[in-house]
């Protein structure tokens, strides 16, 4: 368990960090740091300035304002090549003109490596990306996943301060993707490389990273564990963005007990635990996550308890997902298909949920931004 | 099928002064007939035996090798930076390396007589070569600009990420994966030079001239078959690199 | 957001922003090819430009004095009559080259795409040849016992052989052929990329063939035909070798003439100002074409739309 702060000095700390292209603002003010060994990942929707802040690290993009500091120096200023990181690109940038052996030991001739030194750790490399028996062949000969694994080798090999991984499984289909993933974690764990992925697929971020860095519009909106990221978003955004259903606008009500009463927008009351500072007439907006509420008998014995009508049912395998509607309001369960079978459209039945399910949080807090 | 007859008189009308030079030059006569019965190729030894035309070969060789050699040099670098700067001269720049094919060859050759004589560089291979540079320019502009969109910048990125400076790259990366296009682009500024009659004429006085130059001298002199014989020669030369060029892909971009 | 922040950040770092992605350290890759072409092709014309506004004396051009004295002898009636004798015989050749290209462009517009690639080559294949070899291949079929001649004798044609060298029509035929590929390529590249539904389109709408063409494609590809007359007509205008092969100095045009000025009679300011007369002519007529294309252009992507 790595700790959610970061205790010593940071490997990489941004400071600050601003960079406009025309009135697309891809930084603005943005900060983050890297622990050592720790794998963070960069989330958001395209356009959101994640690839603008890798090219920032890397020296492809010099920022506007801010300062970079990479092992304690600020290297800003610093020409690309002398940066002690190393990029995986999306589309891998492979060079088409050298075999599997010469692009991975390109840094490592830049660096004046010794011949044996630079054969030693070249096929040190390949096996750990598992593809020596390929090292003669050309890069138009491998397949989707063996040209990400020889651009993995190739940022691997020159042993950077810092991995920068530029989307990249975006290139792949979804089951090689997944595999990848594994892959891409067991390197870093193994190698001990701190390592930043940018990525807008939220499985990727969650599966690799040590901590998630939500990003919007050149800022981040939220930084934390992947478990605090989903289950406790900062901000409607966030909420959106990591895939949730169910989220609704809402007001407060009153206190009820030790939580705290909210009406949903179309007519319905729930309730949530309490937020400090919050008074009745407070804009607030919740989630009730789809896999917590319960079907039928099932919610019976629950706190929060309505009456549904279904509306269409979703077979997707293993569970169904069920949109149902409580007066005016929609909601969205996912339920496990049992050999009883799933009620089907039109039927009425019971949703339940527990108060402590409940994420809510107030409209107005870091809101808008 | 009107359109596939004309289409077919029209290719034949296009061949026909290049075939007949060919098939003429195998006639063993001394006058122009069409041979016939009897075939020679006594007009392709007497090529070789005019010190005129041998001369005259090499100088077209050396200066066609050189202006194309300095051409792609200097439009490779320069097409490099146009591809990845923004300058704010761009248009200035495009349409003074691209000006050799609008401006009459006339015109410049005119121009080129009166400024070489007055630096009293007239009649030098130097004149020649930087004149015979800026005919081809254009090309090798053309040619390689088509070249370098190919290469992704990203590759670039790639190995200035893992330490290459940009000579490095430049070399190492950027080189190798356009080749193709440099030696297309090198190829036809080649043949262009070496077919280049127009400027040329105005820059050389007797006793140093390119072929082609020769060959119109020549012709406006004496007639035999040895032209026929030399011409075919050019014309295979030229086809060869035609094709070469084309097997490149180096004409998509000439044609645009 | 930080609004001082991005305050502070347009003061800071002009230097350093972009020195190493898309900089300007590496512009200075152009200069030299810009000072070649600056030194070698642009210094060269602009003398030649400037040394046409001096007058020219037995001692050599008087620098000290400046006179339009040359361009006002291109008035002169001999010079006027080259000049004339040169347009029309430009135009000529450009209106044969259209009427010819046209059809060759329609049929292979139309052929499958490798064929397409082989009979264009065909009609490169002269540019492709020296200028010079070309003529000499026009000469040895339109001399008076030349082939043609001999063919048409032999068949009973003609009774006496035809007199086509050294006349006008000798270097209609060699430009014809010469610069064909220049009217062919524009109209093939405008005639391929025509939308095949609006050949169908009209069909369907009972359009039969020939007035597909003259409402339908005909106007769609004129402003391609025509800017590509217009640079075949500059490049008529400009051509040395061929005219003086085929013509001589019995059929003397402007660059033939201008190579007498400049190496026979050594007059380097008129001669100068003959080249520029050239210029100029040329300049309009391709800033005309440049504006045909485009307009073409925009007609086409409206026709499309």
């Amino acid at each position: 368990m790595r700790p959610a702060g970061i205790r010593a000095a940071p490997v990489l700390e941004l400071r600050g960090l601003v960079k406009r292209y025309g009135s697309v603002v891809a930084a603005a003010g943005l900060d983050l740091a890297v622990g050592d060994g720790e794998f963070v990942a960069l989330l958001g929707p395209s356009g959101c300035g994640k690839t603008t802040v890798l090219r920032c690290i890397a020296g492809i993009v010099e920022p506007e304002a801010g300062e970079v500091v990479l092992a304690g120096e600020n290297i800003c200023g610093k020409p690309i090549y002398a940066r002690d990181t190393a990029l995986v690109f999306q589309n891998y940038a492979l060079f088409p003109h050298l075999s599997v052996f010469e692009n991975v030991a390109f840094g490592l001739r830049m660096r004046r490596v010794p011949k044996p030194e630079l054969r030693a750790r070249v096929a040190e490399a390949l096996d750990l990306v598992r593809l020596s028996a390929l090292e003669k062949r050309l890069p138009g000969a491998l397949s989707g996943g063996q040209q990400q694994r020889v651009a993995l080798a190739r940022a691997l090999v020159v042993r950077p301060a810092l991995l920068l991984l530029d989307e990249p499984l975006s290139n792949l289909d979804a089951r090689l993707r997944e595999e990848m993933r594994g892959e891409i974690r067991r390197l870093q764990r193994t190698l001990g490389v701190a390592a930043i992925l940018v990525t807008h697929d939220i499985e990727e971020a969650f599966s690799v990273a040590d901590r998630i860095a939500v990003m919007r519009e050149g800022r981040i909106e939220q930084m934390g564990a992947p478990a605090e990221i989903y289950g406790a978003p900062a901000t409607r955004f966030v909420a959106d963005f990591v895939g949730h259903a169910n989220i609704f606008d809402a007001t407060v009500r009153g206190a009820a007990g030790r939580g705290v009463r909210l009406g949903i927008e179309g007519g319905i009351e729930i309730e949530a635990p309490m937020a400090p500072g919050w008074r009745a007439g407070d804009r607030a907006w919740a989630i009730i996550p789809p896999e917590r509420i319960r079907l039928g008998a099932a919610a019976l014995e629950l706190d929060q308890r309505f009456e549904a009508e279904i509306k269409e049912v979703t077979y997707l395998g293993g569970t169904s997902r069920i949109a149902l509607r409580v007066g005016a309001v929609p909601f969205m369960v996912a339920s496990q298909n049992a050999a009883t079978g799933t009620p089907g459209a039109g039927e009425r039945v019971m949703i339940g949920w527990e108060r402590d399910d409940v994420i809510a949080r107030s409209a107005a807090e870091r809101g808008g931004g | 099928m009107a359109l596939r007859l004309f289409n077919w008189i029209m290719a034949a009308v296009m061949l026909s002064p290049i075939l007949l030079i060919i098939w003429m030059s195998f006639t063993p006569g001394a006058m122009f007939r069409i041979p016939l019965e009897a075939f020679s190729l006594r007009w392709y030894r007497e090529v070789f035996a005019y010190p005129g035309f041998v001369n005259a070969f090499f100088l077209s060789l050396r200066l066609a090798a050189a202006a194309a050699g300095a051409a792609v040099a200097l439009s490779f670098v320069a097409a490099y930076a146009l591809a990845r700067t923004r300058l704010r001269g761009r248009a200035a720049l495009d349409a003074l390396f691209t000006a050799p094919l609008i401006v009459p060859a006339v015109v410049f050759g005119i121009a080129m007589l009166q400024f070489s004589n007055r630096l009293g560089l007239y009649n030098t291979f130097f004149a020649l070569v930087v004149a015979h540079v800026a005919i081809v320019t254009p090309y090798a502009v053309r040619s390689i600009a088509a070249a370098l969109r190919a290469v992704p910048i990203e590759m670039e990125w790639a190995a200035m990420n893992l330490g290459a400076r940009r000579g490095t790259v430049l070399l190492r990366i950027v080189l190798p994966l356009c080749a193709r296009g440099m030696v297309a682009a090198f190829l036809l500024c080649f043949l262009m030079s070496f077919s280049e009659v127009t400027v040329t004429i105005f820059m050389t006085g007797p006793g140093y001239q390119t072929l082609p130059v020769r060959i119109y001298n020549y012709l406006t002199d004496q007639v035999d078959p040895t032209v026929a014989a030399l011409s075919a020669m050019l014309i295979g030369l030229s086809l060869l690199l035609a094709l070469i060029v084309a097997g490149l892909g180096g004409f998509k971009e000439i044609s645009k | 957001m930080s609004l001082a922040r991005l305050g502070i950040a347009r003061a800071a770092p002009a230097r350093r922003a972009g020195r190493n992605g898309a900089g300007r350290s590496l512009a200075w890759l152009v200069a030299p090819l810009a000072l070649v072409m600056l030194g070698g092709y642009l210094a060269p014309l602009a003398q030649s430009l400037f040394g046409s506004l001096h007058p020219n004396t037995p001692a050599g051009i008087d620098t000290a004095r400046w006179t339009a004295a040359n361009y006002a002898r291109l008035a002169d009636p001999y010079y006027a009559g080259v000049f004339l004798r040169t347009l029309r015989v430009s135009l000529v050749i450009s209106l044969v080259t259209a009427v010819l290209a046209y059809p060759v462009a329609l049929y292979i517009s139309r052929l499958r795409p490798r064929a397409q690639a082989v009979m264009l080559l065909v009609y490169m294949a002269p540019w492709l040849v020296n200028v010079v070899v070309k003529a000499f291949g026009w000469s040895l079929l339109l001399r008076s016992n030349g082939v043609l001649n001999e063919v048409l004798l032999r068949l009973g044609l003609i009774d006496a052989p035809l007199h086509i060298m050294f006349t006008e029509l000798a270097i209609i035929i060699g430009l014809v052929h010469g610069h064909f590929m220049f009217v062919l390529l524009p109209l093939w590249v405008a005639l391929s990329g025509l939308d095949p539904n609006l050949r169908w389109a009209a069909g369907n709408l009972g359009a039969r063939p020939a007035q597909i063409f003259w409402r339908v494609t005909l106007p769609l590809t004129l402003p391609a035909l025509l800017a590509g007359a217009i640079i075949n007509f500059t490049m008529n205008m400009a051509a040395f070798a061929t005219p003086a092969i085929l013509g001589g100095s019995r059929v003397r045009v402007v660059s033939y003439v201008a190579y007498e000025v400049n190496l026979v009679e050594l007059n380097w300011p008129f001669g100068g100002a003959l080249a520029v007369a050239l210029l100029g002519i040329t300049l309009i007529l391709i800033a005309l074409a440049q504006r045909l294309a485009r307009a073409g252009g925009r007609a086409a992507t409206a026709e499309a739309a």
